[in-house]
Order: C-alpha cells, then sequence, then structure tokens
C-alpha cells in the first residue's frame, strides 16, 4: 500500500486536484527518468520520454486500483514508454543510419577524451555498450538502489532473469575495464 | 553474489555461500570480478538525473503541465465527436447509420484541418510526412533547442569564469582546473552530438556557434595536468578572437524575442 501521505494525493488527484498531480510528478520525476534513461542510454529521449509517461498516467488514472504501490504502477509506465520508444528507433532504419554516423564522428572528436584518464568516461561508455536490459538492470538496481524485486516488477521479468542480467553485465563491465586495473587505456 | 555484496543474504545463506567461495576457484575469481566492477561504479558513477541541473528539475512538472493541457485538447474533440455519433445513432435510427457515417468524414475532416492549421511544421510538410511524423519532429525540435540552450548556458558559464581567471594565481593553487576541464570533456561529447542532431536549417548559426565552442573545450580539456599558463592564454585569446560570448549572448537574446513573439502568436489565437 502507498504511504499515507501519497494516498492522500492520490485521492485528492482522482477528485480532480491538478496541484495534487503535480506534486506526484515532482516526488517521482527524478526516478522516472533514470528509469527512462537506463532504457534508452540517452538523456535527450529519458526527457522525452519520462513527460510523456506522466501525461499516461494523468489519462488513465482512473485505470489505478491501488492494489500495487503508486510508484509500482507508475514506473512499470515509463519502463513501457521506454521500450516502445527503442523499438520505435530500432524501426526507423534511417534515423540508424544517422545515428550510427554521428557515433563515428563523436569517436574520432573524442579521440582526444578516450586517451584521458577520466574512468567515468569509460565507465559510462562500457555501460552504454551492454544490452538493453543489462544496462537497465545494472542502472536500476546498483545506481538507483532499487530491490531486485522492484526492477522485476518495473521492467516485467522474474526475480531471476534480474539476477542474471546483474551478474552478466556487471562480469562484462568488468572484463571491458580491465584496462584500467593494468593501466593501459 | 550481489546480494552477498550488499550484505543482503540471511545469516545462514552468507554462510553457505562463504563456504562454498573458499573452495571453488572460479566463484571465487567470479566474486571479485562484481566486487571490481561495483566498486568503479560506486566511486565513478552519477545517477542519470543528476545530469540535469536544477532548473531543469524546476521546469520539469511545468513541461508535463503543457503536455497535460495538449493531451485533454486533443481528447475532448475525439469525445465530442463520438458523443455526437452515439446520439445520432440512438435517436434517429432510419437515418442514424448513413447520416453518422456521412458526419463522422466530416469532423474527421475538419479534425485533420485544425491540426494542420494548428502546426506550421505540419503545414510546410503536409505533402512530404504524415502528421504524426511532422508532431514527432517538432516535438524533437524543441527538445534539442532546450538541449543547446543548457549547453550554450554552462559553456557560458565555464568561459566566463575562465576569462577572469588570473594565470598568476592559478599557478600556485595545485588543482589546475580539474573541474573546468571536467565539464569540457562532458560539454565536448555533448556537442558532438548536437552538431549531428542540428540539421534543420533554421539551427544553422546555433550549430556553428557550437562547433566553435567545441574547439575552445577541446582545447580546455587537453590542458596539461600542471602550469600551463600559456595554454590558458592562448584559449582567452581564441575566446575573445571568435567573439564566441558575443555571440552565446546574441543567441540568447534571439531565443529570448522569439519566445516572446511565440507567447504573443498563441495570445492572439486563444483570444
Amino acid at each position: 500500500m502507498p504511504a499515507p501521505d501519497e494516498q492522500d494525493l492520490i485521492t485528492e488527484v482522482r477528485r480532480g486536484s491538478h496541484d495534487a498531480f503535480r506534486v506526484l510528478v515532482q516526488t517521482h520525476m527524478k526516478q522516472a527518468y533514470d528509469i527512462a534513461f537506463s532504457v534508452l542510454g540517452d538523456h535527450d529521449d529519458a526527457d522525452d520520454v519520462a513527460q510523456e509517461a506522466f501525461v499516461k498516467v494523468h489519462r488513465s488514472f482512473a485505470k489505478f486500483r491501488g492494489d500495487s504501490e503508486f510508484s509500482t504502477w507508475l514506473y512499470r509506465i515509463v519502463s513501457n514508454c521506454a521500450l516502445n520508444r527503442l523499438k520505435h528507433r530500432k524501426r526507423k532504419l534511417r534515423r540508424e543510419v544517422e545515428l550510427a554516423i554521428a557515433d563515428n564522428e563523436i569517436a574520432s572528436i573524442n579521440a582526444g577524451i578516450r586517451n584521458t584518464e577520466d574512468t567515468t568516461v569509460h565507465i559510462e561508455r562500457v555501460l552504454h555498450e551492454l544490452p538493453t536490459l543489462q544496462r537497465a538492470v545494472v542502472m536500476l538496481r546498483h545506481v538507483n538502489g532499487l530491490s531486485t524485486k522492484q526492477v522485476s516488477k518495473i521492467l516485467d521479468c522474474s526475480e531471476g532473469t534480474v539476477k542474471t542480467h546483474l551478474h552478466r553485465g556487471l562480469k562484462q563491465m568488468r572484463e571491458k575495464l580491465q584496462f584500467l586495473k593494468d593501466g593501459e587505456p | 553474489m550481489y546480494e552477498y555484496l550488499r550484505g543482503e543474504l540471511t545469516e545462514r545463506d552468507r554462510r553457505m555461500f562463504e563456504a562454498h567461495v573458499n573452495i571453488c576457484r572460479r566463484c571465487s575469481s567470479e566474486l571479485q570480478a562484481i566486487r571490481e566492477a561495483t566498486e568503479l561504479l560506486d566511486t565513478n558513477l552519477r545517477r542519470p538525473n543528476q545530469h540535469r541541473n536544477e532548473f531543469y528539475w524546476q521546469q520539469f512538472a511545468d513541461k508535463v503541465d503543457r503536455r497535460i493541457e495538449l493531451d485533454s485538447e486533443e481528447s475532448s474533440e475525439t469525445s465530442m465527436i463520438r458523443q455526437i455519433l452515439e446520439s445520432l445513432v440512438e435517436h434517429r435510427k432510419p437515418f442514424g447509420i448513413g447520416f453518422a457515417s456521412a458526419l463522422a468524414l466530416v469532423m474527421i475532416a475538419f479534425g485533420v484541418w485544425s491540426i494542420w492549421m494548428r502546426n506550421p511544421l505540419s503545414r510546410q510538410s503536409t505533402f512530404e510526412q504524415s502528421e504524426g511524423q511532422a508532431a514527432t519532429a517538432t516535438v524533437q525540435k524543441a527538445s534539442l533547442d532546450s538541449r543547446a540552450q543548457d549547453y550554450l548556458e554552462q559553456s557560458k558559464v565555464l568561459l566566463i569564469g575562465l576569462m577572469n581567471t588570473d594565470t598568476k594565481t592559478l599557478g600556485a593553487s595545485g588543482s589546475f582546473m580539474q573541474r573546468e576541464q571536467e565539464i569540457s570533456r562532458k560539454l565536448v561529447s555533448e556537442s558532438a552530438d548536437l552538431t549531428s542532431k542540428l540539421n534543420d536549417p533554421s539551427q544553422r548559426r546555433l550549430k556553428e556557434l557550437i562547433s566553435d565552442l567545441q574547439l575552445i573545450l577541446i582545447q580546455i580539456a587537453n590542458l596539461e595536468a600542471r602550469h600551463d599558463l600559456p595554454g590558458v592564454e592562448i584559449i582567452k585569446g581564441g575566446i575573445e578572437h571568435n567573439d564566441i560570448l558575443f555571440k552565446i549572448n546574441l543567441e540568447e537574446i534571439q531565443r529570448t524575442t522569439k519566445s516572446v513573439a511565440g507567447k504573443g502568436e498563441t495570445v492572439k489565437r486563444t483570444t
């Protein structure tokens, strides 16, 4: 069940209070953004998808029965929106080609940066090279500190799948970042 | 393994796990790999939302509000059409279906026309793109504009800071512009992405400004770790020579003007 104050807000929203909905947005916007980013790996898309998810939540608020926590329901919508955006992105072949070109350009421009000792840059790169679900699980479970159960509900998969993706993702990251330990970029 | 490292196992499971790891070389090395990966993440990675500044989060709920308003307008138009059709089918049974179909066609045509009139981008490209694609393009352009604005704002703060830096006192401090260099690296990466996406003819000047900024930011990022004071002076000269700060200000003024004009147009339309 939601926390009492959140339950009050939900009741207020059901009565038509837009201010209460605004408070819910402000409470959950950062987590919603993180979930969208964990799936999409792009700040622009995360911004757009997080907003889109709140609009959907507002539109279908009457459907929220309250059997689960509001946050679980909301985050599941965010995750679905993000996965849909990902599918849409893949369907747009032309855009995919453009992105590939953009990636090459970025790679050449950032050649100097890659040679720096900025560990964060390397870690972010390796994280974004992981398959979508592995990246999402690593980010939600480890970076955002959600439980296995919460992540499984958000991504609509079993807890076993979450554990497997987490283990594989972390192991792969360690292998790809071995050079940091060896001191060779 | 992850649960063990985070201290999430029960006492019994923890003991069993430790007993196994002590005798299994493979699990022991896997545990070490997972431990090192989590340590790297803990030390170096921020949550994605921390990449956005406080201003962005203050505006977030407003942006959601605006989208909800648009969404409500669209759904009220749809429900109005549905209500009319339902009432016609119910009360005019002899002519209901035929009349309702004709009216539906008229209403759909009206809906398409009203969306076409409301959105200038759609108007330009009606014959080239579908309505949905045009709407997506508008949202993407707005989102890109807002990102570019954030980028310019951050670059401006960084460059003003650099221009006001006294190289004589800078040499004495231990940390030689580390923070500035870190920000520059992030902005370089952002500028590469932005310039690849700013393809609209109306964004040509903005794209050029971001490319100019990119060169300066790369120079800042590549300054020697210590005592590269001549390097700082060269960069300062480059900023002055190319009138970078003036161009950023100009871009901001143009944006403000456009935004005011846009609001004026909206007010006119609503009145």
